[in-house]
């Protein structure tokens, strides 16, 4: 795809020398609302940090537009949550890129943080430690640290993980309005479908054991047959009150819930 | 006391104050005592040559730095387990090398009186780290929050990893003459310690940490003259002390 603001040409994703997957060609596109779908341990962290530039491949290109802004939300686990961080000062971290090494955060890079809190509805919880919020307001937080910078491109890595079925619609609503208002785009890590299939407009199944990489519009890929190779059984997609449900069936053809 | 050996000490309780908040939030609390032993093998080839005991101390911290950062990169071992290696070696030639009452002064300190070189030498090493913490200060909250953040928003993390261990090894190698090997690795990590139990802010666990760093290092040379015994101990435990009381402070809030 010409355009694209960051593309895999053949590459190879893994750590040291040996790939977990090879001859990987993804481009995202700008505008794009892309969803990494597969199984914990499957590759998909490792696909996004190659992507991001966090890691490099083992072999093949990643090519970024020059200059493409970033804002990257990690896992909310990997994030320490006993040091004295305020919610606010965590958001303030996202201006440090603009900011260099010299100069102190101002008035007006708090009031973009602070702006960066009111649009994912956090605003105010600004003073209170980032330790003692929880897991979907400290998510809300990690975002508005991503969104600080004004990125053009949004990536997330597992972010509704541990959430409850509110808190997981809730954020999913909201990653849906800031692609939609904000002309972002987004690259989303999942390991459940069914979280995501009502969002994305594109998805990508990854699994290292199944060597599978598999990406598509979003119609291409809830067919029976992509579906078939991400769960390793039959799967049944319907439609109901216009959100489209996710049921893998059992042995017996029954579906189980998702 | 002499003033250059207080305004040295000041120096160096800043340093420590500020560069012990880092290494606390990098899981190095117990690595930061280890990694002050590393000054022992330079000490003792200083002795043997006869130059002077702290450029010895202060050369091998920067070779075990980065021989640590080193290893760290290429064994993917955490930084606690490099240094508990490093450390360990470190010791064992130390030990070969200094010997009797010049092994005691290299752990616990014999500060003795200043020149002006090295007044004029550990001031700039002060200011060198403070210097670095202050500027930095963003980027390394960043990269301690989240190394694949920092990583995405263009900060070379190994590179400034290693510029906070050359910091970390600098602030050691100043505390060398006062507190000696075994427990200047304290004067970096209990004020920190103390700060974190009180501090609801970054910037209140900094003001806190060089507070207290400050505090024990003025006090405790104080006393230490008045009661006749050796400084770094005396420091070392009015510290410890600051810490207890923000432990049963923290507990009453």
């Amino acid at each position: 795809m010409s355009g694209a603001l960051v593309r895999l040409e053949g590459a190879a994703i893994g750590y040291g020398r040996r790939p977990l997957l090879q001859g990987l060609d993804l481009a995202v596109g700008p505008g794009e609302f892309l969803a990494v779908v597969g199984p914990n341990g499957g590759g998909k962290t490792t696909l996004l940090r190659t992507l991001l530039g966090a890691h490099a491949p083992v072999a093949g290109r990643v090519v970024r537009r020059e200059g493409l802004r970033v804002g990257y939300v990690p896992q909310r686990e990997h994030v320490d949550t006993i040091w004295p961080f305020t919610a606010g000062e965590v958001t303030l971290m996202g201006r440090v890129p603009v900011l260099g090494p010299w100069r102190r955060p101002r008035r007006a890079d708090r009031e973009e943080a602070r702006r960066a809190l009111s649009r994912v509805g956090v605003e105010h919880l600004a003073e209170k430690r980032f330790g003692e919020l929880s897991g979907g307001q400290r998510q809300r937080t990690l975002i508005a640290r991503a969104l600080v910078a004004d990125p053009e491109l949004l990536a997330l890595d597992e972010p509704t993980s541990g959430m409850d079925p509110a808190a997981e619609l809730g954020l999913m609503d909201l990653l849906r309005e800031l692609q939609r208002n904000g002309a972002l785009t987004i690259v989303m890590v999942s390991h459940r479908l069914e979280a995501v299939a009502n969002y994305a407009r594109a998805l990508a199944f990854v699994d290292k054991d199944r060597r599978l990489f598999r990406v598509g519009s979003l119609d291409e890929m809830l067919r029976p047959d992509a579906l078939g190779a991400l769960y390793g059984r039959a799967v049944a997609v319907r439609e109901e009150a216009g959100r489209r449900l996710v049921y893998p069936l059992s042995s017996n053809g029954e579906e189980v819930l998702p | 006391m002499q003033w250059t050996g207080l305004t040295l000490s000041i120096g160096m309780a800043v340093a420590a104050g500020l560069v012990g908040c880092f290494a606390l939030m990098r899981r190095m609390a117990l690595a930061s005592d280890a990694m002050s032993h590393v000054a022992l093998p330079g000490i003792g080839l200083a002795l043997v040559f006869h130059f002077h005991p702290v450029l010895g101390g202060l050369a091998a911290l920067f070779a075990g730095t980065l021989l640590v950062w080193g290893l760290e990169r290429q064994t993917r071992s955490s930084t606690e387990t490099v240094i508990g290696v490093v450390f360990s070696l470190a010791l064992a030639l130390g030990s070969m090398l200094a010997t009797g009452d010049e092994l005691v002064d290299a752990l616990l300190g014999a500060p003795g009186t200043l020149g002006g070189w090295e007044l004029a030498l550990g001031l700039a090493g002060a200011a060198a780290v403070v210097a670095f913490v202050l500027t930095q200060r963003n980027r390394l909250v960043i990269t301690l929050v989240s190394a694949d953040i920092a990583r995405t928003s263009g900060i070379r993390v190994a590179r400034l990893e290693l510029l906070f261990l050359l910091a970390f090894a600098l602030t050691v190698a100043l505390g060398l003459r006062y507190l000696g090997v075994l427990l200047m690795g304290s004067l970096v990590i209990i004020p920190a310690a103390t700060a974190k139990h009180l501090a609801r802010t970054l910037d209140q666990m900094f003001a806190i940490s060089v507070g207290v760093a400050v505090t024990s290092t003025l006090a405790g040379e104080l006393l230490a003259s008045r009661l006749h015994r050796a400084t770094g101990p005396v420091i070392i435990s009015i510290a410890a002390g600051m810490f207890l009381v923000a432990l049963v402070v923290r507990r009453g809030r």
